[in-house]
């Protein structure tokens, strides 16, 4: 019985075999599988029908049940019912006193390991909750399979189950459920052993296609002589050599760099030292183009060889190149501007220096001629007088009647036009020398009584006029920040406008005060005289050689409101005038900001 | 101003010609009637000065005061006035400079180098001819050297 039961084993074994060879043959066609299966499980049961061990004479007891559960519980319902309809075919050809419960211990299996097949499906599709116990389950479904077959026994016809139920007991009850446990563990490590097949063939499939659809260009490359073992299409395409030409090439073939150089670097790349390169590659029909190349070891089929991620660079590069050049050019306008400027300063300096030489001279020697025509007419009158031409009375009897003499009160005028005229020239030139330096001399900004300035410099100006009556106000505490000579010579030159524009008022009144601006105070110098016109003045009131009077009526050189423009605009001040003809006039002006 | 000592004379260091006049005139006008010489340039100043060179019409005198110029031709006023004060012969003959220049700068240089005075040229002639009565009146009447700087000769 015993050996019976091992043949019967050994065949189970052996159909496990078999069985995942159809499987994994057939996988394309999964019915063929359950046919097949179906067909080769069925004569399996009729193979183990064949090494029973019988109890009596039509009365024998066999492994079909294992084989037909096997069937069912892993070839599915397909399976289990080809397999249970071969077995119970032959069965019933047998016939026999046990050709029923014989039959339904074929069809109870079936029907149970089918149910189990069910409840397992589920399970793999929606594996939550406890996993079953692959043996204690195993066990209990054999265990339930070979009750059916022992209750089945029930059918026999004459009660003989007394006899027969009691011998089952310990074959179908304590050793099939093992059995059927056992083949069940081996069906297990089999699908297990499938299912790791088939995700390896899929995960190299899944990397496969990655590296053959991707758009990546991607070489695999030997490194020990540099071959390329294989190229995507993305690679075909890249370098525009076929397949077949690129994996006869050699990656010295496609670097520009020298064989040694790319063997060295393939080192690097085969020891991680180094990831990323910067290489220009060459192509079948273009320029060598710049790459950059991620490349790293790989292992594949035990052989060390090297994968290669290439980049088409040149289009990164050639912006960086362009940026490069612009941000040079950039620069180097900067340094042209930069230096042009410094040209400029550097000519302003010079002309400001020939400038100062200019007015220098002008004051030095335009003088001198001067001197000698004020020197010479002076001479000249007396040498006059000594010779008796002209008079010595000092000034115009112009309209002198004596006959003989009838040139003697011309001369006396004209030489008094010619010693005018000098001084109206040495005014100008003094004038126009204080204009320049009012322009050109150093700064030198401190605190100054604008107050005790302002009053001095009305005091010398108003004293020289013999027999005018003033009446000046000067604000108490007035301060100022800028520099003492330049403020001077704006005060002189405003408060002698003063002076001089109010000499036909019988009171000349003039007003110097300050008025607090947000950060430095507004100055302002008031006078009651002729005053002008301030908007047909227009910008020509502080331009040089500029007049709004007649000479007759009031001597100057027109400069004097371009020395106190330009001594404000040195620091950073503003001059304005208020003014209507007859009205007086003000002059405001402020020294910019305190610093 | 008479008995101004007559071995005495006056050198105008002045490259203008009329200049030079003026001077001449004013000094005459003044009744300063010292002999009175004119150097053109700096050079000339020196020989004069200096006795470098005998001077080809006239007797050699003694310097009674020198009117400078600052601007000349070739070596300038201060220049010459280095040299006269470093010369035992000239360090003590008043030297007034006369100058156009209305630069700050040449007074502060002029004095500095030792000018007795800073004078600058007035363009009416009546002032000059005040100034150069002022001048001569003082240097040569007013602050006469002690006898023993004489006798040095």
């Amino acid at each position: 019985m015993l050996t019976t039961l091992f043949q019967n084993i050994t065949i189970l074994i052996s159909i496990s075999v078999l069985y995942h060879f159809i499987s994994r043959s057939f996988k394309g066609t999964p019915w063929a599988v359950s046919v097949l299966n179906g067909v080769l499980l069925g004569a399996t049961a009729i193979l183990a029908m064949l090494t029973p061990f019988e109890i009596e004479k039509g009365l024998f007891y066999d492994a079909r049940s294992v084989v037909i559960g096997i069937a069912a519980f892993f070839g599915g319902p397909l399976t289990g019912a080809i397999a249970a309809a071969i077995a119970l075919a032959y069965r019933i050809l047998r016939g026999g006193v046990g050709v029923v419960p014989g039959s339904l211990s074929i069809v109870f299996p079936a029907i149970l390991s089918i149910i189990a097949w069910q409840a397992r499906q589920r399970y793999l599709a929606n594996p939550q909750g406890r996993k079953p116990h692959m043996v204690l389950g195993t066990w209990f479904l054999g265990f339930l399979i070979h009750a059916s077959v022992v209750l089945a026994q029930l059918a026999l016809p004459g009660g003989r189950w007394h006899q027969v139920i009691p011998l089952m007991l310990f074959p179908f009850l304590a050793v099939f459920p093992l059995v059927f446990s056992l083949i069940c563990l081996l069906f297990f490590d089999n699908e297990r052993i499938a299912k790791a097949a088939l995700d390896l063939a899929e995960s190299e499939e899944r990397y496969r296609s990655l590296f053959e659809n991707h758009h990546t260009v991607m070489l695999i490359i030997d490194p020990s002589t540099g071959r390329i073992i294989d190229a995507n299409p993305a690679a075909v395409e890249f370098y525009g050599w076929d397949r077949a030409t690129l994996t006869s090439m050699r990656i010295q073939d496609i670097n520009t760099l020298g064989p040694e150089e790319v063997e060295a670097e393939m080192a690097r790349a085969r020891t991680r030292d180094k990831n990323v390169f910067y290489f220009k590659h060459r192509c079948a029909n273009a320029d060598p183009i710049d790459v950059e190349v991620y490349s790293g070891p790989i292992t594949i089929k035990g052989k060390e060889l090297l994968y290669s991620i290439v980049h088409d660079n040149s289009q990164r590069i050639r912006a960086e190149r362009e940026l490069q050049a612009l941000t040079q050019s950039l620069e180097q306008q900067v340094q042209e501007r930069t230096r042009s400027i410094e040209e400029q300063t550097c000519r302003l300096q010079e002309l400001n220096k020939e400038y100062e030489a200019f007015a220098y001279s002008v004051s030095h020697d335009l003088r001198a001629p001067l001197r000698a025509i004020s020197g010479f007419s002076a001479i000249l009158g007396e040498s006059l007088q000594e010779l008796g031409i002209l008079k010595p009375s000092t000034d115009q009897q112009s309209a002198s009647a004596e006959a003989n003499t009838l040139q003697a009160p011309d001369l006396a005028h004209i030489l008094h036009r010619i010693q005018s005229n000098v001084s109206r020239m040495q005014q100008l030139i003094d004038d126009m020398l204080m204009l320049s330096r009012a322009g050109t001399r150093k700064m030198n900004s401190q605190p100054i009584d604008f107050t005790q300035m302002a009053r001095e410099i009305l005091g010398e100006l108003t004293e020289q006029q013999k027999g005018r009556h003033f009446e000046c106000t000067v604000q108490d505490g007035m301060t100022a920040i800028a520099d003492p000579d330049l403020a001077r010579i704006l005060l002189v030159n405003l408060i002698s406008n003063a002076v001089k524009f109010t000499k036909d008022r019988d009171i000349a009144h003039i007003e110097v005060g300050a008025e607090q601006n947000s950060d430095a105070p507004r100055f302002f110098v008031r006078d009651n005289g002729v005053g002008f016109d301030v908007a047909a003045a227009g910008e020509r009131l502080f331009a040089p050689f500029q007049r709004f009077h007649s000479e007759a009526s009031f001597e100057g050189t027109g400069i004097g409101l371009s020395i106190v423009k330009r001594v404000v605009a040195r620091h950073n001040g503003k001059i304005s005038a208020e003014s209507a003809p007859g009205q007086g006039a003000t002059f405001y002006f402020d020294f910019g900001k305190a610093k | 101003m008479t008995e101004t000592s007559s071995h005495e004379s006056i050198l105008i260091v002045e490259d203008n010609p009329d200049d030079a006049e003026l001077a001449v005139i004013a000094l005459h006008q003044k009744g300063i009637n010292m002999p009175y010489l004119i150097a053109r340039d700096g050079e000339e100043a020196l020989d004069i000065a200096l006795k470098r060179k005998p001077l080809p019409d006239q007797k050699p005198t003694e310097l009674g005061l020198i009117l400078l110029d600052l601007k000349l031709p070739g070596k300038n006023g201060i220049e010459v006035l280095k040299e006269l004060r470093a010369s035992p012969n000239t360090r003590y003959v008043p030297v007034v400079v006369l100058t156009t220049s209305m630069l700050e700068e040449d007074m502060i240089q002029s004095y500095e180098n030792g000018a007795n005075s800073f004078v600058r040229k007035p363009v009416d002639f009546a002032t000059f001819l005040h100034y150069i009565e002022l001048i001569c009146h003082y240097w040569l009447r007013t602050n006469l050297r002690p006898a023993s700087s004489i006798s040095q000769r």
